[in-house]
């Protein structure tokens, strides 16, 4: 008797501790500069997602208030530095001519950012998820996001979303470090989950 | 032999008994989120989120955070947008597209107000006007800078007061130019620049 209440006991200890440590694995690690972070991930599960291959830079979206007076080509060259880095350690090259997949992001702030709306901004000529208007997700905060897309079917395969509140009053450098942090935790799922 | 003659045997089958609807409870919580997939009509695509998996919201994902908090409103994207605007409910910001070295975004006029003032504005700049049109709901603007690098404008009316503005800069783009000719664009439309961010300015 005493065997048959170990070997339950076993059972419901493993099947609690997979279900902790599947958890953990989906938890967002801290970011400087960041607070409240979250992740969200949309993947095309028809198909196998890449290990390594070929890209390029895809759309770039930028939604973020005047009064921020943002230079977008400076933090254009940090994301794409960024992206870079990441995806080369991942086994990705960029590749001008013919490259395999697209690599683009977002970056928005405020609460008028809509799912719907990044989407329209990538035009006719990719192929988005078939999003519900009533289900779209409306990004309350700073939200960055990269989108992994097939460069040939243009159709969106992966896409990563980390949702934040940003702190503005941070230096250069710390601003870089929080970029590369924040793509370095966005791949960190990419191609897995 | 009969169970009643091993009790332990017994109660090893009902402890095996008792995982299997767990398990297969496992399962159907598995079920459910795919059926939830589809249901939110994100079809061949499943969502994750931070924390657990299969949700079509977003919710703050750091776990050491107390879960009844809520995400705060006023982040510092906010903060500063309520404080700079005078109106209490600012208005929505320019969505800005820079994509194959073309740089688009609104602007809140008509075509015929945009062209007219992208056509005084360039020469401000220093750029050398080579030709325009403006044919009906499309508009065109070639101009070229002192160091011969070729400008394009166009314009597509999007609605009475809405016009998406496109421009070029040279062969590979410049997105610091573009963002430059676009905002002085929209300051000379004679509206508060509420939504175009500035270049030279901070990054994020």
């Amino acid at each position: 008797m005493i065997r048959a209440v170990s070997f339950l006991c076993l059972g419901v200890f493993l099947l609690a501790s997979g279900c902790a440590s599947r958890q953990a694995r989906q938890s967002v690690k801290p970011i400087p500069g960041v607070t409240n972070a979250s992740l969200h991930i949309l993947v095309d599960h028809t198909r196998r997602l890449p290990r390594s291959g070929t890209f390029d830079w895809g759309v770039c979206f930028f939604q973020i208030p005047s009064e921020l007076k943002v230079d977008l080509a400076v933090l254009d060259q940090r994301l794409h530095e960024a992206l870079l880095q990441e995806l080369n350690k991942k086994g990705f090259t960029q590749k001008k001519q013919q490259p395999d997949y697209l690599v683009g992001y977002a970056v928005a702030g405020g609460d008028n950012v809509n799912e719907l709306s990044l989407d329209a901004a990538y035009g006719a000529d990719l192929v988005m998820p078939p999003l519900d208007p009533s289900t779209a997700i409306r990004y309350q905060q700073g939200v960055l996001i990269v989108d992994i897309v097939d460069a040939r079917k243009k159709r969106l395969l992966w896409r990563g979303a980390i949702t934040a509140g940003i702190d503005l009053n941070v230096n250069e450098e710390q601003k870089q470090r929080r970029i590369r942090a924040a793509v370095a935790e966005l791949l960190r799922h990419f191609p897995k989950v | 032999m009969s169970f009643a003659a091993r009790p332990g045997r017994a109660i090893f089958l009902a402890a095996f008994l008792l995982l299997v609807p767990l398990l297969t409870g496992c399962g159907l919580i598995l079920g459910t989120t795919v059926v939830a997939v589809g249901a939110v009509g994100v079809a061949g695509y499943t969502v994750y989120k931070a924390g657990e998996g299969v949700v079509n919201t977003v919710v703050p994902g750091d776990s050491e955070k107390p879960a009844e908090k809520p995400a705060e409103p006023e982040t510092a994207l906010a903060k500063e947008a309520t404080q700079t605007f005078p109106n209490p409910k600012p208005k929505p910001s320019t969505a800005v597209v820079y994509y194959h070295n073309e740089f688009r975004a609104q602007l809140d006029c008509g075509i015929e107000q945009a062209y007219a003032t992208a056509n005084s504005t360039l020469p401000r700049m220093a750029l050398v006007i080579n030709g325009h049109a403006l044919n009906g709901a499309a508009g065109e603007i070639s101009a070229q800078t002192v160091e011969d690098v070729p400008i394009v404008l166009k314009m597509q009316s999007a609605g009475p007061r809405s016009t998406m503005l496109s421009i070029r800069v040279g062969a590979n783009g410049d997105l610091k130019y573009s963002q430059l000719i676009y905002n002085l664009i929209k300051d000379d439309l004679g509206r508060p620049a509420s939504s175009s961010p500035a270049a030279g300015g901070q990054e994020l």
